[in-house]
């Protein structure tokens, strides 16, 4: 059985790699394609996981029910932040740790691979967005180059190119930048391994942030900084209310807005979207440490 | 047949934990005390078939160690089944094709700049 499954996927997945111009530049070795085979497994389970979790996400009882300071800080905080740690950064921030990253591994003579994947969250769910942009996943390391070689929707691109589609998506859509480190408990591995997911309400973890409730599920860190809206700016318009991914933002009687810090991320999407800039960003009194920066700051290599 | 390496990874997937699950359950309950139960005297249903699961004895510790890793194994195994699943079902992305057109130009631009 085990022989049968690995012949069908290396048949399955022998078209993929003629398909890109920028492709047949990594894998068309014997050992390349092997490797397609535990990328591939590894994609499926990581597919299939964010199926599960958003299936658990989506269930009410799950947060309200009696399971809820059970499973939820179990899977939160036993087994996501083992996996992996993921941080929520301004677009500022993001792009100064992928400079940083670039201008480091430049600084070692080897080449930052970075891929551009289909968001993962929606190819959970089926839900694409006929709006915002669907890739919206970057890997950024080794790795880079097993996920193009699975799946054909994966492109690599430059990392200049990658540093250069944060700015420009900042500013159209409103999109929490979420860094991943897989591993942090191994800084040798972690160095190598990082992605970058630019989230919505669509994604499990915003979602599960969402409902998580105090003991809930809490699978991302919240950024440095708490969002505070000036009231001589601000003119009520209310899109910064729209555009909240954690609807942080509410409305108080007097049509006058007003951020609650106990659930601001300090994402500053709100401050992006602010036509008159009556939101700015000040630091938050207690922040999480934040693993990736440290790690992308003494960074050896890629 | 759009996704059909995920299809066939779906459905190995699902028949395994079938095929693996139904075996495994009919071996434990082949070793059980249920099927003791079922072991009349005066009639043709004596059951003396008592298999090993891969050469893996079962029953000498049947209440302490074989049902637990058998409940263990179900989960593990109700696991792989929706992951198979969930493999099987899944759709093909919706990524328009001025998006990639827009990438891979954005693309272009950037690594001819870097070059200059």
């Amino acid at each position: 059985m085990t022989i049968m499954l690995i012949a069908i996927l290396s048949s399955s997945t022998s078209h993929i790699i003629k398909k890109g111009d920028d492709k047949g530049k990594h894998g068309n070795s014997f050992l390349s394609k092997l490797y397609r085979i535990p990328m591939l497994i590894f994609e499926s389970i990581m597919t299939s996981f964010m199926r599960m979790l958003m299936w658990f996400v989506d269930k009410d009882w799950w947060f309200k029910g009696p399971f809820r300071r059970i499973f939820p800080w179990f899977l939160g905080t036993g087994v996501i932040k083992i996996l992996y740690a993921g941080e929520v950064y301004t677009t500022e921030e993001t792009v100064a740790i992928l400079e940083n990253m670039l201008k480091k591994t430049e600084e070692k003579g080897k080449e930052l691979h970075v891929s551009l994947t289909p968001c993962v969250c929606r190819a959970a769910t089926n839900n694409w967005s006929d709006e915002m942009p669907n890739m919206t996943c970057m890997h950024f390391g080794r790795n880079a180059i097993g996920f193009d070689k699975v799946d054909k929707y994966t492109i690599l691109i430059s990392p200049e190119t990658a540093i250069q589609l944060v700015k420009e998506y900042a500013f159209k859509w409103p999109f929490v930048h979420t860094l991943f480190g897989f591993c942090p408990s191994s800084p040798e591995y972690f160095n190598k391994e990082i992605a970058l997911c630019f989230c919505h309400h669509h994604c499990a973890t915003i979602r599960c942030e969402i409902k998580r409730g105090k003991n809930g599920l809490h699978p991302i860190k919240k950024a440095d900084h708490l969002a505070v809206i000036s009231n001589d700016l601000c003119d009520n318009c209310a899109i910064c209310y729209d555009k909240c991914p954690f609807f942080a933002i509410i409305k108080l009687k007097d049509n006058k807005l007003e951020v609650n810090h106990d659930i601001c991320f300090g994402c500053g999407v709100c401050t992006r979207f602010c036509p008159n800039d009556a939101i700015k960003l000040i630091d938050r009194p207690e922040s999480e440490s934040h693993f990736i920066r440290k790690e992308v700051l003494k960074l050896k290599s890629y | 047949m759009s996704r059909l390496k995920e299809r066939i990874v779906g459905l190995l997937l699902v028949l395994f934990v079938f095929v693996f699950g139904i075996w495994y359950s009919l071996c434990i309950f082949a070793n059980s005390y249920i099927s003791q139960g079922l072991d009349f005297p005066c009639s043709n249903l004596n059951i003396d078939w008592q298999p090993n699961f891969f050469g893996i004895p079962l029953l000498n510790e049947y209440w302490t160690l074989a049902l637990p890793l058998y409940v263990l194994i179900l989960v593990v195994l109700f696991i792989i089944g929706w992951l198979g699943f969930a493999t099987f079902q899944i759709g093909e992305p919706k990524i328009s094709e001025e998006e990639m057109k827009h990438l891979k130009e954005l693309d272009k631009a950037m690594r001819n700049k870097k070059e200059k």
